[in-house]
């Protein structure tokens, strides 16, 4: 049967798109694939662990949580990530608002630990050329520096956990304390850069 | 090549750059809002990295160069090429992507694919690629590109690109030798054996005495034995002129490279570049003429100097690709010898190549015809069931036209390599040496 020229040439894109796509799966280097895989990883483990536990024990939540960690890894250079940052960020607000879970220490470092590498893996996956050789070097680096960067931010938590519980309460009195300091500092940092470009 | 990028030249902040301040302040204003300094603590990671990464800001460009091997190679041999990128700035570049894209015919090992590396301040990083040049020509390596990323992921570089570097690949010379004479020898130096009585080394006979002869020329043996003054008579010693006239109106068939399938061009160029050294070799004269669309020429000329000179030549050799023909005025054959061998490499795809063939016969001309095309290769039409029938047509038409051109005393020969044209010379140096019926 002679299909409709309109049909015909929709078919004929999608094949086209489907060989472009199998030709680049084939191309793919093993350097850029572990930075995906890895920052897909890290999205996955940090939606589970800021999402709250009635919510992430059903399996459309582990598909929805898949299915965001992949268009992560598989478009590292689309607004997808910030996105996805986001969404954990509000996922961790309502378990800790809406499911009244227990913000405990472990757990904050844990989705802290694992939501910077999302952003950091992808910024990397972003400039990386999915078929491009790449020097072992530029990965340690990679990971070094956010090491560094996550110690820093864990040694602050602790700091600012303790600081909180030597001023009597949780939160009330550092959070909007900290959070101008933090709003302060990025109004500088902002201004800074614009003026140097 | 000019740089699209050269009037902003400059580092731009990455996708990465605005999600960390949209994170870092909607965590900060929502922990300030909700007055909960867990928030802080996720936001903390984020301004601390954008922080950290931003401490120093890079200024420069990577500078970026790109080498490759000048000297020009043989179709099959290795070639080289080297690109450089260099981190003037005071800031280290996380991450270094270079990329340099080579012609069709130089298989560069690994150049398909992009290097990153990262670059410490003040450095500099080669990346080597090496790879055989596939087939003759004017090739090229690049343009290589280059960009950078610096604080963290935050800034990018725009693009910096190079030239791109030529490299010249000569044909590969097959093994050719023609051991038969020339049919015209055109001066009074050279090596060939003339069909003339003079002086020369090779032994014509033995003769008897007479004046002006040269008494070095007495044969003393003969003398004593017959009692009367003898002298050995020799051939004159010559040189030849040789024209090859390349056609190269239409290509056919469709080239592998060097260990592939040769083309049209392939087989026309490689059989013209040995037949001319293997005479220039000889210290013959050897010219070119390229039968295209536009005439092209290269006097005639002798020696190792003349050969780089063909050699050169010969990389411009473009098929012209049209249905367009040279006009006859174009090429009245002025420009060949009237006493030297023409051989005529053409694939003979157009009537008005065997036209012109026949016609340089007919002017007095001893003319070789060189089949460059592969027609055992030539494969039927297939999706249509009057293909093989059309195919069996052009081929007993093109047997007839090389049977044509054979009347007028044009020798066709398939190119072989050795020996090709050997079989031809004897047929055409004997035609040369019969007596001629012309019209005075």
């Amino acid at each position: 049967m002679k299909l409709p020229y309109a049909v015909d040439e929709v078919l004929g894109g999608l094949r086209l798109r489907l060989r472009h796509t199998g030709r680049a799966v084939r191309r793919t280097a093993a350097g850029p694939a572990l930075v995906r895989g890895v920052t897909a990883g890290f999205a996955v483990v940090a939606m589970l662990l800021a999402l709250p536990r009635p919510v992430a024990a059903s399996p459309w939540a582990w598909g929805v949580v898949v299915v965001l960690a992949a268009a992560v890894g598989l478009a590292p250079r689309s607004p997808v990530v910030t996105v996805v940052v986001l969404l954990i960020a509000v996922a961790w607000l309502a378990a800790t608002l809406a499911y009244g879970e227990e913000p405990t220490l472990w757990r904050l470092i844990a989705v802290a630990a694992t939501l910077y590498p999302v952003h950091t893996g992808a910024a990397l996956a972003a400039v990386l050329p999915y078929d491009a050789v790449v020097a072992a070097g530029v990965l340690r680096r990679w990971a070094v520096q956010t090491a560094a960067v996550l110690g820093a931010g864990v040694a602050f938590a602790v700091g600012g956990v303790l600081l909180a519980a030597r001023v009597g309460g949780w939160s009330a009195l550092v959070a909007p304390i900290v959070g101008l300091l933090a709003v302060a500092a990025l109004a500088v940092m902002l201004a800074w850069l614009v003026r140097r470009t | 090549m000019t740089n699209p990028f050269a009037d902003r030249r400059t580092w731009v902040p990455t996708r990465a750059m605005g999600r960390a301040v949209m994170v870092t302040a909607f965590l900060a204003v929502v922990a300030v809002v909700l007055g909960r300094y867990d928030l802080v603590v996720l936001a903390a990671p984020f301004a601390l990295g954008a922080a950290w990464g931003l401490r120093t800001r890079p200024s420069r460009l990577p500078e970026l160069t790109l080498t490759s091997t000048e000297d020009p190679v043989v179709e099959g041999n290795e070639i080289a090429a080297r690109v450089m990128v260099t981190n003037t700035d005071a800031c280290a570049y996380d991450v270094v992507v270079v990329r340099a894209a080579p012609s069709r015919w130089v298989r560069l090992r690994h150049s398909d694919r992009p290097y990153v590396g990262e670059l410490p301040a003040g450095a500099a990083t080669a990346v080597d690629l090496a790879g055989p040049a596939l087939r003759w020509g004017e090739h090229w390596v690049g343009p290589a590109q280059a960009f950078a990323v610096a604080g963290g992921g935050l800034l990018i570089s725009t693009p910096t690109f190079t030239d791109v570097a030529p490299i010249k690949v000569f044909p590969a010379v097959d093994d050719f030798r023609a051991d038969d004479a020339m049919p015209h020898a055109a001066g009074l130096v050279g090596v060939h054996r003339s069909r003339r009585p003079g002086e020369g080394g090779e032994l014509a006979g033995i003769r008897a005495f007479a004046p002006g002869d040269r008494l070095r020329r007495i044969d003393w043996r003969t003398t004593l034995r017959a009692q009367h003054p003898y002298v050995a008579q020799t051939l004159s010693d010559r040189d030849a002129e040789v024209a090859l006239v390349l056609d190269v109106v239409h290509e056919a068939g469709r080239s592998g490279g060097i260990h592939g399938a040769a083309s049209a061009l392939d087989t026309t160029v490689r059989a013209a570049t040995a037949i001319a050294q293997h005479y220039l070799h000889r210290g013959d004269r050897v010219s070119l003429i390229e039968y295209s669309y536009e005439i092209r020429r290269l006097r005639a000329g002798s020696g190792r100097r003349h050969f780089h000179a063909v050699l050169e030549w010969i990389l411009q050799v473009r098929p012209s690709d049209g249905v367009e023909t040279p006009p006859p005025y174009l090429f009245d054959g002025h420009h060949l010898p009237t006493r030297g061998l023409v051989v005529v490499l053409t694939p003979l795809l157009n009537e008005h190549s065997a036209e012109m063939v026949a016609r340089l016969a007919r002017s007095g001309r001893m003319v070789v015809a060189i089949d460059t095309l592969d027609a055992s290769a030539a494969k039927p039409y297939q999706r249509s069931a009057w293909g093989p029938l059309a195919h069996r047509l052009w081929w007993m038409d093109r047997q007839n036209v090389i049977g044509q051109l054979r009347e007028v005393g044009v020798p066709v020969a398939e190119w072989a390599g050795t020996g090709s044209l050997d079989h031809v010379l004897r047929d055409v140096t004997q035609l040369a040496a019969a007596p001629r019926v012309g019209v005075r």
